[in-house]
């Protein structure tokens, strides 16, 4: 399959200008995603990963939050250069994103039928409602709801969680989109249905080859259902890399650390491995680099100066000061 | 919402603390007396109109009584029937409320059905009841605008506690143990304060309007007392030849309703993202 | 029996939900809980895992004594609870307490984190002298790992950890005998959890305690608890000691939970497919095993008799007929 590069993101800074001060949401971020390639952003809360997937797509709220610096090449065109007429003919048709809360994404007063036929109404006006509806049915079998027919005037209430996700996936794919960006999409769902859904993720990008990003908190989904990672951490990108590569090898004492506090299945052990500290505030970040406070391995200069992006053996890249010694 | 909040209500400040300072302080600062009558300078025209003296600024009614006098003395008496009122209309309307919201069942129902029929009768007639059988005054004023304004409350306070109610801390202080009073006092009433607050600046406005009302029709404040409600009831008559009487007792009525308004729209714009923030 | 803190015999919640009807109202039965019996130990940790509408928040709930038994019983220290006067209700409050999932919504945003842990103390009938309680309040904030200067601040003042830390406080001033924990860790962030998870076991030690801990996550699930009972749709499915359940889940549900957990290990092979379906709801039950409609394994025989809980070695039940390692 070719693997031609959909999106890349270079050198993101998105800020908040709050009262309080400027929040430096997502700060010199970059990455990018293939053809057909899974790539995660796994952070913990306040990390920058929601924000990042919105600037991609233009959202971020306003007035107080704007993107300051940097590029967004989608196809090869920077979406950053565009005006917000031509954003809105990209977005939900080349990049379509499924958010955290399928219970408050959906209109409670439509049919279910009506929101997925809104994805379509959309592009071409002058469609005849049968075939619109030819098309909602079609879309809906492609995400498993069983009886998809009979469903059409169901409103939301009487969709169960799972359900709900999958009709938005539904609304997601309905223009067939090159990228599909998903925030936390399981985070409200139980896990067997949890594991349905990633399944269907995964299955949708084989079957279009369209690239995914997947946020969420929880490694083990990174680990399943990604080949690409980038860890965030106040801001910024402090490990990016194959995931085999980085759950053998951690390079970044943040994802080392995090690695070890996940009790895993099978292996018990009397005490938990655990960071100290707490996830900072992005009002009053630490200085020099932000995970410093809390790293086992802080060295002086982690105080003083943010480390460098260093480009890592095994591809990728982390930034810690540590590895840049070892490099010299 | 950044910036668009203002820190300041300066709106609502600049229309209420005229208001407020000659309801507290005005007996100080009387260019006249209020009460003194001298028929000769009678329907006297602001001084800025042919006829007009500097020393009546905004006019005489027909017994020569300055206006701006009249007008500052009828913020006092305007400003503790609203305060009254609306504060004993709210402590009845929320201890209700909390009641209601927090024991459900039979009294909730109990409670809600005699709100709904207080409120099921118009406002104004309910008033002119009350006044009519108590006969006029300020404290029939206070009574009328108490029953007619409780209500609200009621229903407002009984929705906010049902509300909090499922948040865990209430919860959690009845596995702990606690009485029911002490659940209502400590911990669903503190959180309600906000939407009382605002409530309250909203009612404020109208039970002005509501005294204005009563005296008007006779059943508030007796001449010769000095309300604004009044001083149009007496101007009534002069529309055409000296409009200056009611149309300033009606601005002075309108620039408070408006203020306290203003001042609840800005309240709840202040509170709300706060209430966001922490319940 | 000696050892055990709290048992549940056969108990059974529904609830009734109304289902149309204008004149007679027809109702339909929830069921919620339906016969679950087990035993939780003094000093141990007895975890309950379950998806939505499995019950283990309202077996919370009914030890809780937030809810009613519809049938069955709950025997606390020998004595079974239905026959408590209020007095004892009252002294029964004291030995059982609980901590929630939203460490945020359980702190009273308007009240000092002093009065947030000192209120249990306050609103005992035969109150302690003002500076006992003080004393007591100071030494939980600390033995939860915060300062004393957290004592004089307000809920929205503190991170999610330190909230829930203080929750801790709360819950153990008056020095329970159970303390309920309802997904104690879910709604933290990762790299706190495990602090939290330490801080529990520690205070768990020290303060002699025994733990319910319901919650979804199983690998801390079994890291955390001696015992375990898998909850599906109002009755336990498997239950045992952690080692022998999660080292050998025999229930075709557990296999499936256990496999459809995300794990960080890349490359992991699920030779278990995802399950079908929905996870069905207690109102209306398919008849016989209430998993069999979803059970890759099932049997025509499974649509017609529901198993009870079988022995199957030592510390492991299950209730299936195709239990198998």
């Amino acid at each position: 399959m070719p693997r031609e590069t959909l999106l890349s993101v270079e050198n993101l800074k998105t800020y908040f200008f709050t009262r309080s001060g400027i929040v430096k949401a997502v700060d010199d971020v970059s990455f990018s995603v293939r053809q057909g390639e899974a790539l995660g952003i796994a952070g913990e809360s306040g990390c920058g990963k929601s924000i990042t997937c919105l600037s991609v797509v233009r959202l971020v709220p306003q007035p107080a939050g704007r993107i300051i610096a940097g590029k967004i090449l989608f196809q090869g065109e920077d979406l950053l250069r565009k005006g917000e007429r031509e954003m809105r003919h990209w977005r939900g048709r080349k990049i379509a994103m499924i958010l955290q809360d399928p219970l408050t994404s959906l209109n409670p007063v439509y049919t279910i039928g009506n929101q997925v036929a809104e994805s379509f109404r959309l592009v071409g006006s002058n469609t005849p409602y049968s075939s619109i509806m030819e098309k909602v049915i079609d879309v809906l079998r492609r995400v498993k709801i069983p009886s998809a027919e009979q469903r059409l005037n169901n409103y939301p209430f009487q969709f169960s969680g799972g359900m709900s996700q999958r009709v938005l996936a539904a609304m997601a794919i309905a223009q067939e989109p090159r990228l599909l960006i998903a925030d936390e999409p399981t985070t409200s769902l139980d896990v067997t249905i949890q594991d349905q859904f990633l399944r269907l993720l995964k299955g949708m990008q084989r079957e279009t080859n369209m690239g995914l990003i997947l946020v969420t908190h929880d490694l083990g989904i990174v680990a399943e259902t990604c080949d690409r990672v980038a860890i965030m951490y106040a801001g910024r990108i402090v490990e990016y890399g194959n995931v085999e590569r980085i759950y053998k090898n951690p390079a970044h004492p943040y994802t080392e650390a995090l690695m070890q506090a996940l009790p895993k299945l099978g292996s018990k052990r009397k005490r938990l491995f655990q960071i100290e500290g707490e996830p900072p505030n992005l009002l009053n970040l630490p200085p020099g680099c932000s995970f410093q406070p809390r790293c086992p391995k802080a060295i002086d200069i982690c105080q003083e100066k943010y480390p460098p992006v260093a480009p890592l053996a095994g591809g990728g890249h982390a930034s810690c000061w540590l590895l840049k010694k070892e490099v010299v | 919402m950044v910036g668009k909040t203002k820190k300041l209500p300066i709106g609502p400040i600049v229309l209420l603390l005229p208001m407020i300072v000659c309801g507290i302080f005005g007996q100080f600062f009387y260019p006249h007396n209020p009460e003194g009558m001298d028929l000769a300078i009678s329907l006297r025209p602001p001084a800025w109109l042919p006829g007009g003296e500097w020393t009546n600024i905004l006019g005489t009614d027909h017994l020569g009584r300055d206006l701006l006098t009249r007008l500052i003395a009828g913020a006092r008496a305007s400003l503790i029937v609203a305060l009254f009122g609306v504060a004993i209309a709210g402590l009845t309307g929320i201890s209700l409320g909390v009641v209601a919201g927090y024991f459900e069942g039979i009294i909730d129902n109990i409670i809600m059905r005699i709100v709904d029929s207080v409120m099921s009768i118009p406002a104004i007639l309910l008033a002119i009841l009350i006044a009519a059988s108590l006969g006029p005054g300020i404290t029939t004023i206070i009574i009328s605008i108490a029953i007619v304004f409780w209500t609200a409350y009621a229903r407002v306070i009984r929705g906010e506690t049902l509300r909090i109610k499922q948040h865990d801390f209430v919860v959690q202080a009845k596995v702990t143990g606690c009485r029911s009073l002490r659940i209502m006092m400590k911990h669903i009433a503190p959180n309600i304060v906000a939407t009382s607050m605002v409530l309250a600046t909203l009612q404020l406005g109208q039970s002005i309007m509501v005294e204005a009302a009563l005296t008007f029709l006779g059943l508030g404040l007796q001449p010769p007392a000095s309300a604004w409600g009044l001083i149009i009831s007496e101007g009534r008559g002069y529309l055409s030849t000296a409009w200056w009487i009611p149309t300033f007792a009606g601005l002075a009525i309108m620039m408070t309703v408006l203020g306290a308004n203003m001042m609840g729209d800005w309240l709840r714009d202040a509170l709300d993202p706060k209430l966001r923030q922490i319940l | 029996m000696v050892g055990s803190l709290i048992e549940l015999q056969r108990v059974i919640k529904f609830f009734p939900i109304s289902a149309g009807g204008l004149i007679h109202r027809k109702y339909k039965m929830l069921k919620a809980v339906d016969g679950v019996s087990f035993l939780i130990e003094r000093g141990t940790c007895f975890g309950i895992a379950g998806e939505s509408g499995s019950g283990k928040t309202t077996i919370a709930k009914l030890i809780l004594l937030m809810e009613s038994l519809t049938n069955g019983s709950i025997l606390f220290e020998g004595r079974n609870v239905h026959h408590f006067t209020k007095r004892d209700i009252m002294w029964y409050r004291t030995r059982v307490q609980t901590i929630f999932q939203n460490a945020a919504s359980s702190l009273n945003p308007r009240m000092r984190i002093r009065d947030i842990v000192s209120e249990p103390l306050e609103v005992q009938p035969e109150r302690q002298p003002r500076k006992t309680i003080q004393a007591k309040t100071e030494k939980m904030i600390s033995l939860v790992g915060l300062s004393l200067d957290t004592l004089r601040m307000y809920p929205h003042e503190l991170s999610g950890g330190q909230k829930q830390r203080v929750a801790i406080a709360r819950a153990i001033i008056l020095e329970p005998s159970l303390v309920i924990l309802d997904e104690p860790v879910s709604a933290l962030d990762v790299s706190i959890r495990a602090q939290i998870l330490n801080l529990l076991a520690d205070i768990q030690e020290k303060q002699g305690l025994t733990y319910l801990i319901i919650a979804h996550d199983l690998a801390m699930l079994e890291h955390v608890t001696n015992q375990i009972a898998v909850m599906y749709l109002g009755k336990i499915v498997e239950m045992g000691s952690t080692d022998k359940v999660f080292g050998d889940p025999l229930h075709p549900y557990t296999k499936a939970l256990f496999s459809a957990v995300p794990r960080p290990e890349p490359g992991r092979v699920k030779e278990i497919p995802a399950l079908s379906g929905e996870i069905g709801s207690s109102l209306d039950l398919p008849p016989g095993c209430r998993f069999h409609p979803r059970c890759p394994v099932a049997q025509p025989e499974c649509s017609r008799l529901e198993l009870p809980l079988k022995e199957f070695g030592t510390s492991h039940q299950v209730s299936c007929y195709h239990a198998s390692s």
